[in-house]
């Protein structure tokens, strides 16, 4: 009976020891294409919860086969969105999600009327 | 020629020979006692012998299933594990755990290596998988953005045609469902074209909506005109 427990008890640690959650990866760990297309990143990464790095880690090849101008574009919102406080960036992604002009070309022209340029 | 009758060996098995043979006469003797006296014995009391026995034997049948339906029901994974040898059971659990431990750096690895592989073919797909999975609120905002965008994407990067490529379309576009609310959190982050401070800045988002109003509203009047037309 012992011995069964013990097996079961074993299991259960290494299904646990198993999880992503342990096995987080740090962003030393990250390839180094990895790292530089989230360079923007590096400071926060370990802030970032473990479903968050996998949303941006699943983004590395898409970023990487952008072209070098819309790279630097989405590391600029990168670098924004790591700059903005927790309430901040709850108010951008709610007024993103809520606008009333769902395409961001259009926001951009928005954007470029408002500012004069 | 010796006559080997007289060794010492051949006395003993000559002794042992006649042992064998008087107990195998002395137990056909009392065998025979024995039936003489059963046959002797009154009805009543061999009868009694008779159901005496059909008990026990119904007993001893009774005894056997029952515990033959025990070790059936006890079959559990866990007496099943516990009968195995102490080496198996060390091997299934490593087994187990090394299973586990490739299907979670597996998954791992493929988010980083196989996706590229896997956008090209997926694009057009997944605007479908999108449309299904996503909440009916954000479908038509998908279908103006994202859905549409991948479908572009998905142009441009098959055709060589300039016709079908779009400049405008060139925003980075989610090639996974964005059903995890961190996906379309990067989603959102990553197509976006102007500063995010913007949307801090209450004035424009004003404007914003004022103009966004003001084609709405523009669009409905000319609608109307035509219709009276």
């Amino acid at each position: 009976m012992k011995q069964k427990n013990m097996v079961y008890a074993t299991l259960l640690i290494g299904a646990l020891m198993l999880s992503p959650s342990v096995f987080a990866q740090s962003w030393e760990s990250l390839s180094t294409d990895s790292q530089s297309t989230l360079r923007p990143l590096r400071l926060s990464w370990p802030n970032l919860s473990d479903t968050q790095k996998q949303s941006w880690l699943k983004r590395v090849p898409e970023l990487k086969a952008m072209p070098a101008d819309q790279l630097a574009t989405a590391q600029e919102r990168m670098a924004e969105w790591t700059a903005l406080s927790g309430q901040q960036r709850a108010q951008v992604e709610e007024r993103l999600r809520n606008s009333k002009q769902p395409d961001p070309l259009a926001r951009a022209k928005l954007w470029k009327s408002f500012t004069g340029q | 020629m010796k006559n080997q009758s007289n060794t010492p060996l051949s006395e003993h098995t000559q002794q042992t020979t006649m042992d064998a043979a008087s107990i195998a006469h002395s137990v056909l003797f009392a065998r025979a006692a024995l039936d003489f006296g059963a046959e002797n014995l009154s009805h009543d009391v061999s009868e009694r012998l008779r159901v005496a026995r059909m008990h026990a034997l119904a007993s001893s049948t009774q005894k056997t299933k029952h515990t033959a339906q025990l070790s059936a029901s006890n079959f559990n994974f866990g007496s099943w594990f516990h009968h195995l040898s102490a080496w198996l059971r060390g091997g299934i659990a490593a087994g187990t755990v090394a299973i586990a431990f490739l299907f979670t750096f597996g998954a791992t690895q493929s988010d980083l290596d196989v996706l590229p592989n896997q956008a090209s073919v997926a694009a057009t797909a997944d605007t479908h998988n999108v449309m299904a999975t996503l909440p009916e609120v954000q479908t038509t905002r998908a279908l103006a953005s994202n859905g549409v965008a991948n479908v572009q994407n998905k142009i441009k990067h098959t055709t060589t045609s300039s016709t079908h490529v779009m400049a405008d379309t060139e925003a980075p576009t989610s090639t996974v469902a964005s059903a995890n609310p961190d996906d379309e959190q990067v989603d959102i982050i990553l197509r976006e074209k102007i500063p995010l401070q913007a949307y801090l800045n209450d004035d424009f988002n004003q404007y914003a909506n004022h103009q966004v109003m003001h084609t709405d509203g523009s669009d409905t009047e000319y609608n109307n005109q035509s219709h009276s037309q």
